[in-house]
This record gives structure tokens, C-alpha cells and sequence, in this order.
């Protein structure tokens, strides 16, 4: 008998070297090139960059814009990322059964996963229609007036929310399914029989048994809705009055429409920092605490 | 099955049944209007009626013209190609990483798989440009391989497979350390099959994922032969007139592959497969 794992160093290096590869060719350079342009300021027709220092950073520190994007990022994310995440959990557990029609609501709950974001921005563009859209009508059948949804500054973001968080939450839930199939069936037998009920159970043994799934989708959706642009380009523009510019529609903007690159690459920049914090206190708050 | 009360039971079913309506609403709709006339498309959906979400006079004009006119059929099967060659390969290659980062303590661990996390928190519009010319350099562009190479390693599937590896207890490890395998064999004949439901979730996302993709492979193809099915799908979008009946048609077939792809998976879904449990 012998280990040969143990005698062999290198092991580990060899298990994550193929992927560092390719992340490090098709990612990380990239990135390293995308961010250092953040210090240039790009002419738009030549192509010529000049060096500038911290120039962007301190022009987009002073532009109002940005911390509206900030605030509109913030709020977009503070909303989006709990929402789907306690749906997509709580949508999961109830499908996870084995009672008659489960594999069918399984199905229908994962539908909008499978359209694309952009069809589905375009779809739900023309449900919030105020003239002749599909929300409107559902809600004249429940009595409520007509509603400007997108073209309202205090309705944009929260019409937004409600499309992503639609378009999201079966994709999450497919994660928690695989998650809940790692918790074996005796640890629900075991607690029945001592008499827990359903809910008992849900908080003392499924949820810290899931923590490591929770963690990759607490994370994984924070990265995602933090990048998240296109409802927002093709729904509203950034608009009415900037109510749904957040910084990724920032980027995008300076980047392809105005061809400010070196900015683009500031306000990126930024946002990673963002990210990288909230993400941050996401894994320390998140640490699994049961092993088993 | 489970002992519940009939009351709970009802309960749970008609619950389930007013989520399900909310989440399909949309998708029924643009599966009616697909099947209308480009004219038809916005005319019944006030009041709402039966003909909100039935064609009044059904057409298949628009996947006529999207199979027929246009090469759809070719944009789907590049698509489910590409797709396809990304899940394998990268399945095989972030499985691995994720089983490097979650089995074993080395030194470097923590900055690399920081490394990793931080390639999905910065986005394609800001890499595209340096990403294009490293492609370019390798001579790819306008080909499969620009579509399919730098898609395949992916902190998310890396992350998500890592968590999962993570679980496996570790008297499974060494159990089969003493039993003389290799740190390959470990992971290829224990670990790998253990985490099946977490490796078929990251391949349907993978697969999802590179269905959905449209900003690369708009940069990076130009000849037809190569579109993909979202590309494909925007060129019914101009800057003068949508044709919104073959963009619906087209939006109604691309999402067929993923929904039977889901079906066909969904069986690793279902409690009761799961071995993982040693210490139970």
C-alpha cells in the first residue's frame, strides 16, 4: 500500500494548470491591457492614446452621473440579489419532491432561463407597453388603472427588477436543486423521526447543509447582476432621466457609443473594486460553519 | 412519496400553479405572436382575451421565412456545436480546477482561485479589444476555434464544481489514498461521479450560457457560415423596421434545444440518487 498523492507536489499545480491557462490567455491579459486603459485618454478616430495619469478617475469622481450609476447600481443590486436568491432557494425546495407534476413545474419554473436576455428585454419591453402592453391588461382585469411602467421615473427600475428577477430566479434554482440532491435522504428520515416539522427542518439541517451552494450563488449572482446591462439598454435607455443608468450602462455607453475607452475602463475599474468588496464580506459572512 | 395533509397538499399544488402561470405569461405570449402575422402581432392584447395569447388567423410565415429564407437551421446547429464542443471541454478542464482548489492546501491556492473569481467581475466590453487580438495572434478569428477556445475554462463552473467538491467527505479521499490511487484516480473514479448532479447543473449552464452568447461572436465572425443563433436572431432587428414575426419565430425555435436539453437532464434532479452521504 501507498499514497501516492502525499509524495507528489505537484499534484495540485496539474489539477488547476489547464483552466489557469486558459483564463490567464483569454481573461486575465485581457483584462490587465482593459484596465491599464483606464490611465489613457483614447483619441476616437486616430486611435492615439495619451498617458493621463489618474484623469479619468478624478473627471468621473466629479461627474454627477457617476454617482447616480452608483446609487441606481446599489439599489438594483441590493433588490435583484435577495430576491432571486430567496425565490430561486425557496422555489427549489418546493419542486424538490417527489409528488405527482413536480418534474413539470420543474420545467416551466427553468422556461425563462432558456430565452435569451435580450429577446426576453424585448418581450417585456412590449409587456410594459401603456398603450397596448400585456401588464396593463392584466391589471385592468384586476381593476387597477394603467400604469406608465418604463416611462416613469419612479417605475423604471422597479419595472426592471421585477423583468430580471423573473428572467433569473430558474437559473439560481437549478443550482439549488443540485445542491439539495448532495444532502442525503437519511438526514431528512432521521429528523422526521425525531419529530421535526417541515420548517425545523428546512432552517436546523437543509440550510446549513447548503451553505456552499448558497455561497456560489450569493456570488456568482452579485458578479452577474453587477454586469447586467442589456434590460437596461434595451428597455429604457439608461432613462427616464437616468432612474435606470447603472454603472455597467456606464461602461457600455463610454466605451461603444462614445468611444471614451480610457473612461470606460475607469468606471470598470471602479466597479470591480465594488464587486470585489461585496464580495469580500459575502464569503466572510457566508463561511461554512457545520461540517460533516 | 410524502405523508402531508390533504389541505397542505392543495395548498403547495395552487401555489405552485399561480407561480407557474406568472413565470410562463411572457413566454406564452410571444409563442402565440410567433405564430401571427407581423400586422396581428399587437392587436389583441387589450382586453385581455383568449386571442391575447391565440393567433386569430395562425401563420407560419415567420419560421417559413427564418428556416426558409434565411439559414436559421445553419445558426441553430453552429450554435448547438459551439455549445456543445464548450460544455465537454470545459467540463473536463473545470472540474479538474475546481477538484486542484477544493481537495488540496497549496501554497498560491488563495491568490489563484482570487485569480479566477476576478475573471467573471470584469466585463467582455472592456477585454473584448485585447481579447480580439489574442485571438487574432493564434489566427482564429472567423472560425469555430475563436468561438469555442476561450470560452472553455470559466470561473463559474470552476467555483461551482469547487463548492461541490468541497462537500465530499475526506475519509472518502483517503480511504482510497490507502487503497493505492492516484490523486487522478481519485478524481476520476470517486469524486467525479459523486458530484454528478452539480456536474450536470454546470453543464446546462455552460451549454445556456454559450446558446446566449452574442457580443463575442459578433466580433470575432463575420462569415455566415459561422453565425450563431443570437447573432442571427438581431438581424431581424434593423435601425429602420423589427420584424417582429420572425424575430418571435426565430426567439420560439432557439429556445426549443435548451428546454429538451432540461427535460432530458432533469432526471439528476430528483432526491433520492444521491450516494454522497459516507458518514450517513
Amino acid at each position: 500500500m501507498r499514497a501516492k498523492g502525499a509524495a507528489f507536489p505537484a499534484a495540485p499545480y496539474l489539477f488547476v494548470a489547464p483552466a489557469l491557462v486558459g483564463l490567464a490567455l483569454f481573461k486575465l491579459y485581457p483584462i490587465g491591457v482593459g484596465l491599464v486603459a483606464s490611465f489613457f485618454d483614447y483619441e476616437a478616430i486616430s486611435g492615439r492614446k495619451a498617458w493621463v495619469g489618474l484623469g479619468n478617475y478624478r473627471e468621473l469622481l466629479a461627474d454627477p452621473l457617476f454617482w447616480s450609476a452608483c446609487w441606481n447600481t446599489f439599489l438594483f443590486n441590493a433588490v435583484v440579489t435577495p430576491l432571486q436568491v430567496v425565490l430561486a432557494l425557496g422555489l427549489a425546495v418546493l419542486v424538490n419532491r417527489r409528488l405527482p407534476g413536480m418534474s413539470v413545474f420543474r420545467a416551466i419554473f427553468f422556461v425563462p432561463a432558456v430565452i435569451s436576455l435580450v429577446v426576453a428585454s424585448i418581450v417585456w419591453d412590449l409587456i410594459y407597453n401603456p398603450d397596448n402592453g400585456l401588464a396593463n391588461s392584466l391589471l385592468a382585469v384586476l381593476g387597477v388603472p394603467p400604469q406608465p411602467f418604463l416611462v416613469s421615473a419612479r417605475q423604471a427600475m422597479g419595472a426592471v427588477i421585477a423583468m430580471v428577477t423573473w428572467k433569473g430566479v430558474g437559473y439560481w434554482m437549478v443550482i439549488f436543486l443540485a445542491g439539495l440532491q448532495a444532502i442525503p435522504g437519511v438526514f431528512r428520515e432521521a429528523a422526521l423521526l425525531d419529530g421535526a416539522s417541515p420548517w425545523q427542518f428546512f432552517w436546523r439541517v437543509t440550510l446549513p447543509l447548503l451553505v456552499r451552494t448558497i455561497v456560489f450563488v450569493v456570488v456568482a449572482d452579485t458578479a452577474i447582476n453587477f454586469l447586467l446591462f442589456a434590460p437596461m439598454y434595451i428597455m429604457t435607455q439608461g432613462g427616464p432621466s437616468d432612474s435606470t443608468t447603472v454603472l455597467m450602462f456606464e461602461v457600455y455607453r463610454n466605451a461603444f457609443v462614445y468611444f471614451r475607452l480610457g473612461y470606460a475602463s475607469a468606471v470598470s475599474t471602479l466597479l470591480l473594486a465594488m464587486m470585489l468588496v461585496v464580495v469580500v464580506v459575502q464569503f466572510r459572512v457566508l463561511r461554512p460553519r457545520v461540517e460533516y | 412519496m410524502e405523508r402531508r395533509s390533504l389541505p397542505a397538499t392543495l395548498a403547495l399544488y395552487a401555489g405552485l400553479v399561480s407561480i407557474a402561470l406568472l413565470t410562463l405569461l411572457p413566454f406564452l405570449w410571444t409563442l402565440g405572436a410567433s405564430f401571427r402575422e407581423n400586422a396581428e402581432i399587437f392587436r389583441y392584447t387589450r382586453p385581455l382575451s383568449i386571442w391575447t395569447f391565440v393567433p386569430v388567423r395562425p401563420t407560419l410565415g415567420g419560421f417559413a421565412y427564418i428556416f426558409g429564407e434565411d439559414r436559421f437551421g445553419r445558426f441553430m446547429a453552429n450554435s448547438f456545436f459551439v455549445a456543445l464542443a464548450v460544455t465537454a471541454a470545459g467540463l473536463f478542464v473545470n472540474s479538474l480546477a475546481g477538484f486542484g482548489f477544493a481537495r488540496f492546501r497549496f501554497p498560491g491556492r488563495d491568490p489563484l482561485f482570487a485569480a479566477v473569481l476576478v475573471t467573471f467581475m470584469v466585463p467582455l466590453e472592456i477585454i473584448v479589444i485585447p481579447l480580439y487580438i489574442v485571438v487574432r495572434g493564434f489566427g482564429w478569428i472567423d472560425s469555430y476555434w475563436a468561438l469555442i477556445v476561450p470560452a472553455v475554462a470559466d470561473a463559474f463552473s470552476i467555483f461551482l464544481l469547487r463548492q461541490f467538491f468541497q462537500e465530499l467527505p475526506q475519509e472518502l479521499v483517503d480511504a482510497a489514498r490507502i487503497d493505492g490511487c492516484g490523486w487522478f484516480g481519485i478524481y476520476w473514479r470517486i469524486a467525479l461521479p459523486l458530484v454528478k448532479p452539480a456536474l450536470v447543473t454546470a453543464g446546462l449552464l455552460t451549454f445556456i450560457r454559450q446558446w446566449d452568447s452574442f457580443f463575442w461572436p459578433l466580433v470575432a465572425t463575420s462569415s455566415p457560415e459561422y453565425t450563431v443563433v443570437q447573432v442571427g436572431l438581431a438581424k431581424y432587428i434593423t435601425e429602420f423596421v423589427t420584424f417582429w414575426d420572425r424575430l418571435l419565430a426565430g426567439a420560439v425555435a432557439a429556445s426549443v434545444p435548451v428546454l429538451v436539453l432540461y427535460f432530458v437532464l432533469q432526471r439528476y434532479y430528483v432526491q433520492g440518487i444521491s450516494t454522497t452521504g459516507l458518514k450517513a
